[in-house]
């Protein structure tokens, strides 16, 4: 085991930073290349005057660094929330079977959770912004974004937490409960931190899935990435460029994260190795 | 192997077949074609008449009309109907395009409202007819249609910030240039600027809300805008659903946007 | 059941309900006790009821009916704070049960840090005299998973004693184990022994329950079958069940 990993982290190591960089300049190169009918001058010359239009003229990447801004801001937002309702929805579906018998609240967080998930979260968005906050409108449409899709999340990561949580062995819960530890502390202090490390790839995952997520945002008119790309479209009437440059700024970002749950995963793997 | 590609073959044939069916001419040629417009606009109404019953599987609509341009472009549809200022715009912008001389209808724009909203109607129809009268109107219209706008910047435009009567929220769908487009963090356009006028007469702070067109009803019904001013056409349909204030431009032509090599005149 | 017991059990039972609605009655009416400083081996073949009885002892298992007094409290009344029973009875797991996220340090501070009955130095104190009692003073600052078999089982050992509890519960604390890593849990076992330790002692390993138990209890069927001092039931047996078990177990 402690030879598998350190291999395969170092293969990891090997594929860093390097491979984002490759990435993208790889990507927006397979594109240019495409679009420019392989480097023809007169198509080149083209390309590079659209590119111009685009995202140069009157500083126009700032809509999209502005937009990026708002994306990030509501990830990191629903992100949170997502967590702390998720846990908090785990702990009462946990409990419910594990000996704290509260129906009502069982019950509760078991219809949140099938509502929340069979339901499309691009209508639970408009919803939230059409219905529920009709008339709050000096609230910032973002929060709106935020608190929906943080909730929505919650659903998500409630079901990752709960399964986390059921795959540590029970005699964990009696060791603890042996010592004199109430439920609580030893959901707080051994069955938690354990079910953590084993749920964050599929935390990380659902939050990567946010992230994208987010792009419906503009339909609540919130200028978030994939929203900024369609105004500079608007502006500048040309299809392709700013969806693309869009699509490769997500993919960095999907792929930043992918490697930090790696790293994270190598980290919390310390102690464990037998 | 083989059948594999008899079989592209016979859609290669049948489409070139298709490609080369007869040039259009004028919009009732339209009928029976491949058609698009935005989402919820007249645009999408009008074609729905031309087409009839075949709608359902000859009609797409797009949330963004450089969509709805970009399938044009590739042959996906063969006419997109919409306003004839922004077709304008694509035709300047991008090439390979046409309008058909001969518009599908002429409509007039105006400024939707919450149903029976009727105080804010008549203080906005008031600031309205005042605009029309000292020519703030005819102004805002010739920087945008005869100037070239490509130099107005959103801090131009007044939004009365700090104003004592509070604030006026608009909803708009900034994709619809000359009358609103998103420009950076802020924006510019006829409606936008007009707008600003308004709510300078009103005493209060304009507010522009960003969204899609086909979210703008549902947003002044349910009272997220005080009123929504997106280049709406009146038609009688919306009548039934929202107020409308005085019209603010007539005689605006719902156009068909084609391929130039597809058209003939 | 007399005045110095520090343990006493009447008419236990203990039925379970079963996914399909049938019932499992599983201990059918146990009283006995133990005395301070008293070591008591229960025995009895698989499915006896034995290890469960242990479990009643301190509520990890809910007894259906009967009585448990632990120093002269009822403990399975309601108004019982089980939290505060539990301190004071150490239970030692088959499978070691150490919190594999924690060291060794915290695997044996933490109860008593928790419940703010020791500060934390207080417990890191205590934790390394107690490591230095199972022989394990080196690995204070250890992952678990860097331990083996035995030096698990003597850390969760030293873990139950972390709280100063009044009789330690052992269940099957050797069965997991590697046979070469049975002895040096059974040594630290024996030293507790020998210090005075309340000990119930849930076993297969005969020979050592003979060698420290005062007295072996045989469960068979959810019911104390036989009872006595370890030369009356192992030497001496007289129920035909016991006869048959032993003769099973020491033919291994």
């Amino acid at each position: 085991m402690f030879g598998q990993m350190t291999m395969r982290s170092k293969r990891y190591e090997g594929a860093g930073r390097g491979d984002i960089l490759l990435g993208f300049v790889g990507a927006f190169l397979l594109y240019a290349l495409w679009e420019s009918g392989f480097f023809t001058a007169e198509a080149w010359a083209d390309f590079n005057r659209r590119f111009y239009q685009n995202f140069v003229k009157d500083d126009r990447y700032m809509m999209l660094v502005d937009g990026l801004k708002s994306t990030i801001f509501m990830t990191s937002g629903a992100t949170i929330i997502g967590v702390i309702v998720g846990l908090i929805l785990s702990v009462i579906r946990v409990a419910y079977n594990g000996g704290m018998h509260i129906p009502v609240l069982n019950k509760l967080a078991e219809t949140y959770i099938t509502v929340l998930r069979g339901t499309p979260a691009m209508v639970q968005l408009l919803i939230w912004n059409f219905t529920i906050f009709a008339s709050a409108r000096d609230l910032n449409t973002e929060y709106i974004a935020i608190l929906a899709f943080g909730l929505n999340s919650g659903a998500y990561v409630a079901e990752i937490f709960r399964g986390g949580i059921e795959s540590i062995d029970p005699g964990q819960m009696e060791a603890a409960r042996s010592l004199g530890l109430t439920y609580g502390s030893s959901m707080r202090h051994v069955i938690l931190p354990q079910a953590l490390r084993n749920v964050v790839p599929m935390l990380f995952n659902e939050f990567i899935a946010l992230l994208k997520e987010t792009s419906i945002a503009g339909y609540i008119g919130i200028d978030d990435l994939t929203r900024a790309g369609q105004n500079i479209q608007a502006l500048t009437l040309e299809h392709s460029q700013p969806l693309v440059m869009v699509a490769i700024i997500y993919l960095i970002m999907v792929m930043v994260l992918t490697k930090l749950v790696k790293k994270l995963e190598q980290w919390l793997s310390r102690g464990r190795r037998g | 192997m083989k059948k594999v590609f008899a079989l592209m073959l016979v859609v290669a044939l049948c489409s070139c077949a298709f490609a080369d069916g007869g040039k259009l001419k004028s919009p009732s040629d339209l009928k029976g074609e491949r058609l698009a417009a935005q989402r919820g606009t007249t645009g999408q109404y009008i074609a729905e008449d031309l087409l009839g019953d075949k709608k359902g599987e000859l009609l797409t609509t797009y949330e963004k009309y450089v969509d709805a341009v970009a399938a044009l472009r590739q042959e996906k549809i063969r006419a997109i109907v919409m306003d004839e200022m922004p077709a304008k715009r694509f035709l300047n912008e991008v090439e390979g395009l046409a309008i058909m001389d001969e518009a599908l209808s002429e409509e007039s724009y105006a400024i939707g409202f919450k149903k029976g909203n009727t105080e804010l109607v008549e203080k906005v129809n008031k600031a309205l007819s005042e605009m029309k009268a000292d020519g703030t109107m005819s102004a805002i219209f010739a920087k945008y249609i005869d100037g070239d706008y490509s130099a107005v910047k959103p801090s131009d435009i007044d939004f009365n910030k700090g104003a004592e009567d509070g604030k006026l929220y608009v909803g708009t769908e900034a994709g619809f240039a000359p009358y609103e487009l998103k420009v950076g963090n802020g924006f510019i356009g006829i409606d936008i600027e007009m707008c600003a006028n308004i709510a300078k007469k009103l005493n209060k702070e304009l507010v522009i809300i960003n969204m899609n067109f086909d979210a703008l009803p549902t947003a002044v019904s349910t009272g997220k805008v005080d009123m929504i001013c997106a280049g709406i056409t009146v038609n009688e349909e919306r009548k039934e659903n929202m107020d409308f204030s005085d019209n603010y431009v007539d005689g605006v032509r719902q156009v068909a946007l084609v391929r130039a090599n597809d058209y003939e005149k | 059941m007399n005045d110095d017991m520090i343990l006493t059990v009447k008419d236990l039972h203990k039925t379970f309900r079963l996914q399909d609605g049938r019932t499992l009655s599983v201990l059918n009416g146990i009283s006995t006790g133990i005395h301070k400083g008293e070591k008591i081996a229960v025995i009895g073949p698989s499915g006896s009821g034995k290890s469960t009885f242990l479990r009643c002892l301190n509520r990890m298992e809910e007894p259906t009916s009967g009585v448990i007094t632990f120093k002269g409290e009822d403990i399975t009344s309601p108004k019982c704070d089980i939290n505060l029973v539990r301190r004071k009875m150490g239970m030692v797991f088959q499978h070691f049960y150490l919190f594999p996220h924690l060291t060794v340090r915290k695997n044996l501070t933490l109860a008593p840090v928790d419940q703010k009955i020791m500060t934390q130095d207080e417990a890191d104190a205590k934790a390394k005299e107690l490591l230095a009692r199972v022989g394990l003073a080196d690995k204070i600052d250890e992952w678990p998973d860097r331990l083996s078999g035995g030096q698990k089982q003597r850390v969760a050992i030293a873990r139950a004693m972390a709280m100063s509890p009044d009789v330690l519960l052992f269940d099957e604390p050797t069965s997991a184990l590697d046979p070469e890593m049975i002895g040096e849990v059974l040594d630290v076992m024996k030293e507790l022994a020998d210090d005075g330790m309340t000990m119930y002692l849930v076993t297969h390993e005969m020979g050592f329950a003979h060698k420290i138990a005062d007295r072996v209890l045989f469960i068979d069927k959810g019911v104390i079958s036989e009872e006595g001092t370890p030369e009356e039931v192992f030497d001496h047996p007289q129920q035909p069940r016991t006869i048959e078990f032993l003769s099973k177990v020491l033919r291994r």
